[in-house]
Order: C-alpha cells, then sequence, then structure tokens
C-alpha cells in the first residue's frame, strides 16, 4: 500500500463510517451541558471551602481560641493542636480537587502551577475571612440551637465548645481587687487570681456578672488569670452554652 | 475550493454538516499527526489506527472547537492525549498529578530565537537518537524542531507552563547531545 493509498484510506473510511452513520458528532448541548457541570461543580468546591474556613474562624473566635496566641509559644501550639483538623482535611482536598479541576484552563496551566496553587489558597483565605464578618453563622448557628437546620446542627454542636487547655468561660459571681469567682459553664465555681500582669485585650476591668473568657495556669486550685476577654456577644449560639439561670 | 479556506472556516462547516468538508481537514493534516505519532510513539507499530482513532475523536468532537481559536491546537492536544494514554499503557507509567516541571518556575527557559533554525542534517541525527530519551523530553523536541512550533503552542497542546516547555527542550537538547555523542552522530 503507498502512502497516496493509505491516505485516502484514513480519509475514506472515515467518511464512509460517518455516512453509515456509524460514526457521529456528540451535539453542542453535550458540550455545554459538560461546561455547565464543570462550572457548577466548581462553585460548589469554592463555597464549600469558602463556608469551611469561615466556619473555623467562625468557631475560633466564639471559643476565644484567639486568646491562646497571648500565651506565647505554648499557647499557640495549643491552638495549633486544637484546630478542627478534619475541617481543614476537607479543605485541603476540596482545593486539591479545585486546582484538578481549572489545571486544564489557559490561565492556569500557562503559568507554573504553585502560582495557581498559592493563588487559590490566597483567594480562598480572604473570601473565607470576609464571610465569617457576615451575619452568615450566627445565623445558622442560631437556627441550629432552635432545631431548625438539622444537617448543620452536628456541625455547629461538635465545634461549638472546643476545649483548650488552660482556658476557662464562664461568669464572674463574685470580684474584689485580688480576687474573683467564676462559674463556669458547666455550672462549676472556680477561684480567679488578680495580677498586675493580667489584662484583658481592651484593659477594661472586671466586674460582677461579666461573662468572660480567659486564659491561666491552674495552681493550687486558684487560676492565674494570664488575659481575659469579656464575652459580649450574647445573642444565640455561644451564650446558648451558658447555663439558663446566667442568662 | 475549499483548500483555500482556513482550518476554522472548514470546521464552521463541519459544525453546520457539511460532512464533506471533513475530508479537507484530514488531508491537511493527515501526514502532519502522522509524523508526530511515529517520532513521539518511536517503535509503535500501529500507526495509522492511532492516526485514525485520532481523526474519528477529532470529528465526535468537533462542536467543541471555539473556531476563534487554533483548530490544529486543538487536533494537535487530541494528539498528545491519545499519545498520552498509549505510551502510559506501554509504558505502564503511574498518573502523576501533578509534573514536578510544573510546579516552579524557570528563569532560565526563555525562548530564543536562533535556537530553532536547524538544518536538515541536524533534524536526521535528532531523528536517529530521539528515541533513546524519555517521552515527557523527547515530545516537546518533535515539536519545536521538527514540528516547527513555538513555546507558547507546545504548551498550550502539552497543557504545560511556558516555563516548562523551555526547560524540557532544554535538558532533552543535553540528554540528545550525550546519547549522539556515545553513537558518535553529529548532533549540532
Amino acid at each position: 500500500m503507498n502512502n497516496n493509498e493509505t491516505k485516502n484510506s484514513i480519509r475514506d473510511q472515515i467518511l464512509n463510517r460517518i455516512k453509515a452513520g456509524k460514526l457521529k458528532m456528540k451535539p453542542k448541548v453535550y458540550f455545554v451541558l459538560k461546561n455547565i457541570i464543570f462550572v457548577a461543580a466548581v462553585v460548589a468546591l469554592s463555597m464549600l471551602i469558602v463556608y469551611l474556613i469561615s466556619f473555623i474562624v467562625f468557631s475560633l473566635d466564639k471559643n476565644g481560641a484567639w486568646l491562646l496566641t497571648r500565651l506565647g509559644l505554648g499557647g499557640l501550639l495549643s491552638l495549633i493542636v486544637s484546630l478542627p483538623w478534619l475541617l481543614i482535611l476537607i479543605i485541603l482536598l476540596s482545593m486539591f480537587l479545585i486546582e484538578l479541576l481549572i489545571k486544564n484552563l489557559k490561565f492556569a496551566y500557562h503559568r507554573p502551577l504553585i502560582y495557581s496553587i498559592l493563588g487559590v489558597m490566597v483567594l480562598f483565605l480572604a473570601l473565607g475571612f470576609f464571610t465569617h464578618l457576615t451575619p452568615l453563622h450566627k445565623g445558622l448557628s442560631c437556627l441550629c440551637a432552635e432545631h431548625k437546620v438539622p444537617i448543620a446542627s452536628f456541625l455547629y454542636d461538635s465545634y461549638k465548645e472546643m476545649d483548650f487547655p488552660d482556658f476557662y468561660r464562664g461568669e464572674i459571681l463574685e470580684i474584689d481587687e485580688e480576687e474573683a469567682q467564676l462559674q463556669k459553664l458547666n455550672g462549676e465555681v472556680v477561684r480567679l487570681q488578680i495580677t498586675s500582669d493580667s489584662y484583658g485585650s481592651d484593659q477594661e476591668k472586671l466586674q460582677r456578672g461579666d461573662k468572660i473568657m480567659l486564659i491561666g495556669k491552674k495552681k493550687n486550685s486558684v487560676i492565674n488569670i494570664a488575659n481575659f476577654e469579656k464575652d459580649n456577644d450574647c445573642g444565640c449560639g455561644a451564650c446558648n452554652q451558658f447555663p439558663k439561670n446566667l442568662k | 475550493m475549499q483548500n483555500n479556506q482556513t482550518d476554522e472556516e472548514i470546521v464552521r462547516l463541519v459544525q453546520a454538516g457539511d460532512i464533506e468538508s471533513f475530508s479537507f481537514l484530514i488531508e491537511r493534516y493527515e501526514a502532519k499527526i502522522k509524523r508526530y505519532a511515529r517520532k513521539f510513539l518511536s517503535g509503535t507499530e500501529d500507526i495509522e489506527d492511532i492516526v485514525q482513532e485520532i481523526f474519528i475523536k477529532v470529528y465526535s468532537n468537533i462542536q467543541s472547537v471555539d473556531t476563534d481559536r487554533k483548530f490544529s491546537s486543538w487536533l494537535y492536544r487530541i494528539a498528545h492525549n491519545e499519545f498520552i494514554n498509549l505510551l502510559r499503557k506501554k509504558e505502564k507509567t503511574p498518573l502523576l498529578f501533578f509534573d514536578p516541571d510544573t510546579l516552579f518556575p524557570h528563569p532560565i527557559a526563555n525562548e530564543n530565537a536562533d535556537s530553532n533554525t536547524i538544518n536538515e542534517e541536524t533534524k536526521t541525527n535528532i531523528n536517529k537518537c530521539l528515541e533513546k530519551i524519555p517521552s515527557k523530553y523527547r515530545e516537546p523536541i518533535v515539536l519545536y524542531y521538527l514540528e516547527e512550533m513555538n513555546y507558547k503552542e507546545i504548551s498550550d497542546i502539552m497543557h504545560v507552563p511556558v516555563s516548562t516547555v523551555g526547560i524540557r527542550l532544554k535538558r532533552g537538547r543535553e540528554m540528545l547531545e550525550l546519547i549522539c555523542n556515545k553513537l558518535n552522530i553529529n548532533h549540532e
């Protein structure tokens, strides 16, 4: 078979198959649907990532976890250990899936992958942080507290009481110059020691009835306050954790 | 008549149902795709079947072609995917989601206009050593030196960064030089 014959052979074979109806072109609608599914998958994954990042920031905020960073390296390590790693793993997995989906798009493959990976991470972290500033999670946690959102309730219930070492939360029952009594969320009353090193983020003085989050080392059943923050956000969600008699 | 038309104009006709026009696309690209296949898949016997399979895929997916873009890049991309799948089966190489070459920038890998001007003798010599180098370096060499494409076109076919095309060409050239020297073939 010479070159011309093979050339004609491929062309003729394909044309014959087309004419016989054995080879059909996929309709345009197939590709339109494929693109819609692709965009929907990217949007859904993006929304999941932004939601989870903002939820993590929200739950750390609500649980006063940022106070731990003021305990130095030890506090920072406690914070890292206490992070919701399962959610972080889901976020990383979703980012990986997004990277897989977009890696065949021109803007992604024309540049080294590290740029699109970093771009995706920075974009989602920023979006997640800004979403945390919206009333989304507060509203959802209110609905969950009223058992109106059954699936999300699991998420909000699991992470609303994160357990950090040397971290306490409750209401001041009694207070004088050097000591205070704090009723924790579980009703237990603990003694607090206030020293010149104890200070709050807003430099405010503690008063009876204040709801606070604090960090401090416990020594001989007395907690030496290292840092505290007033738990002013008494909407639903976080405040629902307080025993009813404290509200 | 249609031979004077651009690829994209012919594609538009095929998309509109003019089946006969598809034969012009086959005629225009069959020899090129065969050459690409022979160089990239050196040692593979059934080039005819592979090329036929590529044109079958081209026809069945032709409605997805954006005629505002270059048809040849799209066609070569389909051929590239077909070849990569065949090589994966043949060489039983694991599927890599991210090639380390594509991860970081390679600042030294810029395109040099002079480097693609090679004579016929060098082309012949490249051909002799080409099959000895790994496929990931072989492909950019085939596309750059033998198909005379630029970095951006190769980047669009292989879906790798432009700088990765450059670094693979550089490494491929070094490998070729080494192998050609061993075989006593004048590479430059």
